[in-house]
Parts: structure tokens; sequence; C-alpha cells
């Protein structure tokens, strides 16, 4: 009788569901007014009744964090950036149930011992602290703000939830923080593009870059410089040239880590833990070596950008595999070449891997070498997934997928079983609604019409960032570009200029990979998709000194002796011409200089691997910074890091 | 669908005016703001291995008092349709053996046997290869700027045969190295097998055995894979090393880490495919063949009638084949050694014959249990 009104509702919304409908707007649920000072509110439980309580260890943060009130049903809390909102979905009643918004786009949660939620606030310099109701339909409260550096993006707890650990994307960092009291304990600088961290038992943090094929690994019990563990391999296959084999393979779209252990008699043993690592190994080419296709090498069995999941032993710090072996003479289709999120079921040691771009659901053998070769299946899901939780009690996989707006839940032990899905409360924003169509394109991998080697937009611009990596094309080697915040304004496209519209720069740039081509209708949803990309948040850091080297740097830069604004100018920081600078005819577009800082390699050939260096170079032919004092040459790249 | 957590007497005594309400916002009518909202169910996946579409009505959360600016609910995308690559994607792997390192056999390379090593005879462009012993066996002369790879048991070799006989100022000698397996003796659980190293005489044409190894390899996969492991003894320039050397029905498109400079490093295929990988601490070997059901019934061949099958054919595309799979890996670091695993992997795929198989899938499934 009591579940009467329920079903009621079922029913009735599925007599009235033969045409699409909206319902009404759903109230927007904002934890507390906005105007209070979260900074230095206590981060401490308010309610007395008990909380939902993570399943399983669970101590690694994702966009889905499952929890479970003692006998109750299986709770989702959902990170939505695009609604910036955390959802709470009750995955056994396969419905929402509740909406908090928070200041901002979350990207990872965190579910702390006691129930409260840490949420990463991407947009921001922030971590926020929710408090959920003890009754799931209401919304979360939020408790405190704290002050990370810029674009927060990875969670983690250390065993014995001592710390709790967030990456910072474009602040290149990793802050540890105290698990009771949320003061910040240690900042600990690391390469460009963090994103995933997870803890082992010995308590070290390893920490993925989106870019790089690295992995950084930060000892909690010491005060010791991170380490790198370098996940580079090389490829075999019978098919292949030398040469290509010989080249070392960087990497990419490093979003992910899930750590596995052991089963059976070797977790007695001493390693009993690995960490992995779901990433795509590229092979960009050389000048010296042939190519048989617009960038990088000839298809010899290992495309020149291969789905890889590096597996890292934690206690040698090092990558266990060495090689991506070709297991096959034809390309393969379906590939996941834009891996954004992993889990692990320990009762049948899968890796779980959420593939944007294929819109699928991978379970991998978290036990191979490399658990790409060894595919156990695949499950298509909503569009979009950028988060997958494992509940080993149900044996359930659940799938967030932010473009969808829906999340999949996946039976794992009933293999033909299609995934149910659960519509979100998904509000975005109108701009992004907009371009909806545009950023589906964006990510879309294996369309024939984009390239002819299975590659996304975002396989190089990573959500609107850069790779990287620097190409061997035609027309000799190009830096990938970072696109996210830098398009209006900034036309010509292309490193020659040779592009008048975004429109004829993506057609180009389409044709070059070997697609078949779009439709101008799709070059405009393309094009209104990256013009509305935004590029970092702002960075907040430096007091006086920097504030006076960044001045100092500004001088120098609108300088005539320095030159540099002669090209670099106006609010795009270019002028939107081509150069010839080094007399070889070879004449390339003024790059905006807008979050350069993050963007390295430097000059349209990559030959500079830091700013240092660019503006050191006796040789350079831009500007004349070489020989400035070094004081100046330090305020000059302080001031390129600010823009 | 079951209750929302509310208390009792609220359920009761707002039943009523919920449902009307339900019939009110479903069926479109206001868009008041009320107690109740309706969750939508608008993504609608792809047509082929579609997820289920879950309709569901909720009570969302009570609207706040001041509500924060929250844009428009809207739906989610629905997949892109069409336009897709052809091809196929990965095959899903059947099952996947898990086999214990340490169990397998192990062998030290000793004194060679006087009655083993091998022969060649005949031209640059037709020749034949005689090895002592009743060993179906893989050759490899490292040759200055060359190396010649021959399999006994069909006509599988690669590279240039070397110019036999004698040379005014002496032959020279290169290094070779073999490995054999016999039909003799051979059983689902175990393989006899022989490694040797060498050097070949050109003068006389004739490979001789400076080391060899005899054993009995132990079944990963009964009748299909069979391995051991091999201790090569540490020498005051080299610290020595144990490998896992497996040996399998013949393969195509065989990819395997290892040194190309090491000549038994690296894998090689013929009548039989033989994989070398490190299993020292803090290493990772892998590698991965296809199978073709005429491999497998020259394996068969070989098991049965001990003798070789010169005609062999390899399949025109390898795509269709099963994908095996061998992987190991050795955690902790030398001296002190870590977990180690071992595993192979069978992908079938979509094409793929599966009868052709049953045999070899039936013997991992059996392995896998």
């Amino acid at each position: 009788m009591r579940t009467m009104p329920v079903i009621c509702l079922v029913l009735v919304s599925g007599a009235c569901a033969t045409t699409p409908r909206h319902p009404a707007p759903t109230p927007a649920v904002t934890a507390q007014p906005a105007g209070s000072d979260w900074g230095r509110a206590s981060c401490a439980r308010v309610g007395k009744r008990d909380l939902p309580l993570r399943v399983a260890e669970g101590r690694d943060g994702s966009a889905v964090a499952l929890v479970r009130a003692g006998q109750g049903p299986l709770l989702a809390y959902v990170a939505d950036a695009d609604s910036r909102s955390v959802h709470t979905v009750s995955v056994d009643e396969k419905r929402e149930v509740s909406r908090t918004r928070v200041d901002g786009a979350p990207r990872q949660l965190l579910v702390l011992p006691d129930g409260r939620v840490v949420a990463t606030i991407s947009d921001s310099a922030h971590i926020e602290v929710l408090e959920p109701a003890a009754d799931p339909a209401a919304p979360m409260a939020k408790l405190c703000e704290r002050e990370v550096p810029v674009e927060p993006w990875g969670l983690a707890l250390s065993p014995a939830d001592a710390s709790l650990l967030v990456t910072s994307a474009w602040g290149g960092a990793l802050t540890v923080l105290d698990a009771a009291t949320f003061a910040v304990k240690r900042i600990v600088p690391l390469p460009r593009d963090p994103r995933a961290v997870v803890v082992d038992r010995s308590n070290v943090a390893f920490v993925s870059h989106l870019v790089g094929a690295k992995m950084s690994a930060v000892d909690l019990g010491a005060d010791a410089p991170p380490e790198t563990i370098d996940l580079r391999v090389h490829k075999s296959t019978p098919k292949a040239q030398l040469e290509d084999m010989a080249a070392l393979r960087t990497g990419s779209q490093g979003y992910a880590l899930a750590k596995v252990t052991l089963p059976g008699k070797a977790a007695d043993a001493q390693g009993r833990e690995r960490i992995l690592a779901p990433m795509v190994s590229v092979d960009p080419g050389e000048a010296i070596r042939e190519r048989a296709v617009y960038y990088g090498p000839p298809f010899d069995g290992v495309p020149k950008e291969t789905p890889f999941a590096s597996v890292v032993d934690p206690s040698k710090k090092q990558s266990l595999g060495k090689y991506l072996l070709g297991t096959s003479e034809g390309q393969l289709a379906r590939e996941c070449l834009l891996p954004r999120a992993a889990a692990v079921r320990a009762k049948t040691s899968s890796l779980l891997v959420a593939c944007l771009g294929i819109d699928a659901l991978l379970e991998l053998d978290a036990l191979a070498v490399d658990p790409f070769r060894a595919e156990r299946r695949r499950v298509a899901v909503a569009p979009g997934p950028e988060g997958v939780a494992v509940d080993e009690a149900s044996g359930r996989a659940v799938v967030f997928s932010q473009m969808g707006g829906a999340l999949s839940v996946i039976a794992l032990d009933e293999v033909t079983k299609a995934p149910s899905v659960i519509a979100l409360d998904y509000h975005p924003d109108p701009g992004l609604a907009q371009v909806a169509k545009g950023r589906q394109l964006f990510y879309r991998t294996d369309d024939v019409r984009i390239a002819i080697d299975g590659l996304a937009c975002s396989s190089c611009h990573m959500d609107g960032r850069d790779d990287s990596i620097t190409w061997a094309t035609p027309s000799g080697p190009r830096q990938t570009p970072m696109l996210a915040g830098r398009m209006p304004g900034t036309a010509p496209y292309g490193w020659e200029g040779a592009r008048a519209s975004l429109h004829d720069y993506i057609s180009n740039t389409v044709t070059n990979l070997g697609g078949k081509g779009l439709t101008p209708e799709e070059l405009s949803d393309l094009s209104g998709f990256l013009l509305t990309l935004k590029g970092p948040p702002a960075t907040r850091r430096g007091g006086a000194t920097r504030a006076e080297l960044v001045s100092r740097g500004h001088d120098l830069f609108v300088s005539s002796e320095q030159g540099c604004s002669g090209c670099h100018s106006g609010e795009a920081s270019t002028d939107t011409m081509v150069h010839d600078l080094e007399g070889r005819k070879d004449p390339v577009d003024t790059p905006s200089l807008r979050f350069v800082r993050g963007t390295a390699p430097y000059f349209h050939d990559g030959r500079y691997a830091t700013l240092d260096a660019l503006l050191a170079d006796l040789t350079s032919p831009m500007g004349h910074s070489a020989s400035l004092p070094e004081w100046d040459r330090v305020a000059l790249a302080e001031y390129l890091r600010s823009m | 669908v079951t209750r929302l957590r509310l208390g009792r007497s609220a359920v009761r005594t707002w039943s009523v005016a919920w449902i009307f309400a339900a019939l009110a916002v479903a069926c479109g009518g206001s868009r008041r703001a009320g107690p109740v909202q309706v969750a939508r169910a608008h993504f609608l996946p792809s047509s082929r291995s579609a997820p289920a579409v879950v309709t569901a009505a909720a009570k969302v959360a009570q609207a706040p008092s001041t509500p924060a600016e929250d844009p428009p609910g809207a739906a989610g995308v629905t997949p892109l349709e069409g336009d897709l690559a052809g091809g196929e994607p990965r095959p899903s792997a059947v099952k996947a053996v898990r086999f214990d390192v340490d169990m397998l056999p192990v062998a030290t390379w000793g004194r060679a046997s006087p009655r083993s090593g091998y022969s060649i005879t005949g031209t640059a462009s037709r020749y034949r290869v005689v090895i002592r012993g009743p060993w179906f066996a893989e050759i490899v002369i490292r040759q200055p700027v060359s190396s010649f790879d021959i399999f006994t048991g069909g006509t599988f070799g690669a590279g240039d045969p070397p110019r036999c006989g004698p040379r005014p100022l002496g032959a020279p000698k290169y290094p070779t190295y073999w490995s054999g397996i016999s039909a003799r003796g051979w059983t689902d659980a175990a393989l006899n097998v022989e490694l040797g190293r060498g050097e070949f005489d050109v003068g006389t044409c004739v490979g001789v055995p400076v080391a060899s190894l005899s054993a009995r390899a132990a079944a990963i996969v009964p009748g299909f894979v069979y391995g051991l492991r091999v201790l090569i003894p540490p020498t005051p320039i080299d610290p020595g090393q144990e490998q896992l050397i497996v040996f399998l029905p013949r393969g195509a498109l065989v990819s395997a880490g290892g040194d190309p400079h090491a000549p038994l490093q690296t894998a090689n295929t013929g009548s039989f495919t033989r994989l070398t990988l490190p299993t020292d601490p803090g290493t990772s070997g892998s590698a991965s063949v296809r199978l073709s059901p005429a491999a497998l019934g020259l394996w068969t061949a070989l098991r049965k009638t001990g003798r070789p099958v010169w005609a062999f054919q390899d399949a025109f595309k390898t795509d269709n084949d099963l994908l095996l799979g061998v992987d190991v890996v050795s955690e902790g670091e030398r001296g002190k050694a870590g977990a180690r695993t071992g595993s192979v992997f069978v992908s079938l795929p979509k094409n793929a014959y599966p009868l052709a198989y049953e045999r070899l899938l039936s013997a991992v499934s059996s392995a896998a249990n």
C-alpha cells in the first residue's frame, strides 16, 4: 500500500511518455546562501544521525561514489560538472532522489569515513566539504571550502584515512590535507596536468598525468620530492619498421588510476598491489621516419594512438609493461582512445574502464601486463562516460555519463543483461546545451568523417587543452596548440595561419586526418563548441614579490627592445598575422599566449621544453630575451606564466 | 521502484495529493512547483546493444526557500548514429588461465651432449637441415650481417642460409642456438624439449653444441601450451637470469618483447612457436600470437605422427584467427623476489570458426578451472 503512490507515478509517466517532454525545472538546491566565508568555516559535521557510508574501501575519488546506509538502498553520489550539482541517486530504486548545487563544476567526489562528502570544484581553486542529510531525499549541506592550487581534480584518502589528497590539474600540484581538520599539511609541485590519485598500502601517493606518459609517486611519510615513473613503451609487432620499434612512445589521456590487489598466493608476497593507469600510447613520428599518414608513422599493427594500461609495481615504482604488442593485421575498430575513469572489481580482478568516444565500459583483466590486451567484454553506456564505481557486494558497476546526463547500472555477473539507465536531473549551462552536438563530435572516436584511424579532436586536444606532443607532419614538426579559451579573436587558424575561419580549419584538419569530411552544419556545431571552451581557471598565487616580478616582466614584454608585444598584442595576445621568423619561407602564425604557462613544449616545432629555455636561447628568432640579465628573464617568464 | 524514505505518516497524508500532482506534471499540465517532481527518462540509447531505459518517477528534493540560479533542465544527448569505421573491435577474451610460474619445472644449462647438434646440406636455394635426436627444432645462426632462422618440420625459414664450404684462410664459425620439441613422450601434461647453443662451422656446415639443456616442460594449457623455467647461471660479468620458455602451436603475427640482439630472447615461430619471457624480479614479459585452425592441425600432426609437414600454408588473413596472449609479471627486485603471476589469455574473434578451436578452448576452460 505504501508503495502505491510511486507505482502510480511510474504508470502515469509511462502512459504519458509518448512524446518527449521536460518536467518542470527542478528547484536548484544550494546548500547555503552565498557570501559566507566558507574558507574559514568549520568542516565538522553538523548533524547527529548516521550518514550513508561508502561501500567497500572506497578511498579513491571518482565522479561517482557509492554509499549505503545500513541495509538501505545503494546510493550513488554523482559529480555533475555540467549542472554544477551533486546528484544523489538511489541505484536500487533507479531514480534520483535529490540534487545539491555547488559553487562550481564538481569533478570528483570522495566519501569520508563518517559519510561527509568532499568534492573537487575544477573551475575554481577550492574543494568543498558537504554533509548529506540523513534523509537522502534532502540536499546536502555545505560545510566548508578549503583553498588548494587551481583546478582541483582528483581525490584520495591515505591508508587509515589520515590524509586527504587533492590533485590540481592546472595548478600542477598535489595538496595533502589533514583529513580530520582539513588543514593543508603539504603542497607538492608536480609535472603538468596531474589528474587521478591513489595511495598504496605503504602510504605512497601515485598520480596520473594527462600528458607525457608519466606517473608521479609521492611518499606521504617523507618530505622527499616526488619521483617520476616512466610509462613510455616500445611497440612490438612483426610488421613494424625497426626504427619505429626502436622509438619510445609517449602517451596521453592519463585521466584515471585504479589499484588492484593480487589474488591468492601472490597477495602473500611482497608486492600486494598494482597501480593501473589506463592511457593512450602515442607515437607522433619523427621527421627521419617514414610517414604514410598525416601524423605519425604508418599503420603496422600498432597505430600511432593505441590504448594501453600501464601496470605499475608500487614497491619498485616502475612500470611492468615495456612493450605494446600488435595483435591484429588490420586496424581495430572501437578502440578505447579516450579512457576517462577506472575502477577495479576485486572479485574477478577486473579493471573497468569508462571510455569516452565509444560510450562503453570495458571490462579488462586487471592482472595482465597490458589489461587492454585482455578485454573480457564491453558494455554500451549512455553518451559521455566520465566516472565509474563498483559495488562489490551486489556485483554492479555504476557509470556516470556527463553528456547523456545519466547513470548506467551494469550487472557485472549477468553478461547478456543490458544496463539500466537512470536519467539525472540535468541542468547544463544554456551555452553548453546549445553546442551539445559539437561537443559530442569533438569527443567522438572512430568516426570516418573525422579521421581514418579512429582519432577524435579530443585525442590531441583533450578537453580543448593540448597533448604536449610535437607531431611529425608534412609541414614539419608541429606542436599541438591549446584551444580552450584561445579561439575567439585569434583567426587565422593553424600554425601556418592558412585558414581564415574555424570552419575552414576544422575541415582542413579532418582532411589531413584522412576523414571523409563533416557537413557544414557539423562544422558549425564543432566551431560553436570550440568557441565556448573555457580556458583554465585563473591562478591565485604569489605575494608582493611575485606581483613585482610580473610587473617588471610586463614592462619588458611591452618594451620595444624586447619586441614581444609587437606580435603578441591585444587581448588575445596575437597580432593574427604570420611571420617568417627564421627566413626559411616557412612563416608561422602568431599564437595566442593566453595560458601559455601550461602548454609546454614551446615554439611551433616544440623545440623548447620550458619557457625559461625559450627565453634563454641565444639563437632564438623571437625577441632578444637571451641577452637580458637573468633576473629580468625570470621576470619575463613570470609575466608569461601569469597570462 | 520502492518508496522514498519519508516518514510513514507523511506518505499516508500526501498519497492522494501526490498522485494528482504527478498526473498534472507528468501529462504536461501545471508547471508550478509543487511537492512532487517527476524524474525524466529522456536518454534513448542507440538501437544496437542498447541499454534498457528506466522510466522512473521520483520525488526530488524539496524546494529550498531561496533557490540559487539554476539553468533550466535539459535532456542529455542521445548517441550519435552512423559513420563509424568498419572493422572489428578487439576480440573479447574467452578465458584467462592463471598459472603459477614457480610450479613450472626448472632446467639449467649444462655441458652439451655429444649426440646433439645439427647439419645443413644443399645449396642456398634448396637446403636441408638435419638435427640429431628426435627434435622438431628451431635453429638460429648469427652471421656477421644477417641472421638465419629455420625450423625443421616444414618450410619455415627466414634470412640468408650460410654459404658452407672450406675457405682458403679457414672457414669462420658463427654463434648458433636451437630449441626443439620432441614427439616422443609428448602428453597433454608434458613435453620433452631441448635447448642448445654452440658454434656453426661454415667449413663443414655443422652446428656443434657447446652447452645444452634437456627437460620436460609442463603444461600450462594441457596439450597446447607448455612452459619451463631456464636458469642462466651467473658469470663474473653477468648476474645470471631466469627465463620462462613457452612452447605452443605455430602462431602468426607473433609479437613479444625481448632483446632482439639476444637470439633466443625474441619469439620465433615455425612448426611450433617458442616464446622467451623474463622472470627475474622486477621484470615482466608478454607475447601475443594468432593461432589458425591449420596451425592447430600442424601441431596435432607433429604430435601424432612425429613427422614433418612440408607443405604448410599460413592463412591469408589472421584477424579471424584465435588470439592467444601470454603474460608473466615478476615483482620485487633482484635478490628480493616479489609476487609472480602468469596468465594465458585466449580470445576468439567474432568471425572465427569456433568448432576449429573446440579442443583448445576446452583445454583452456579446464585449465582455468
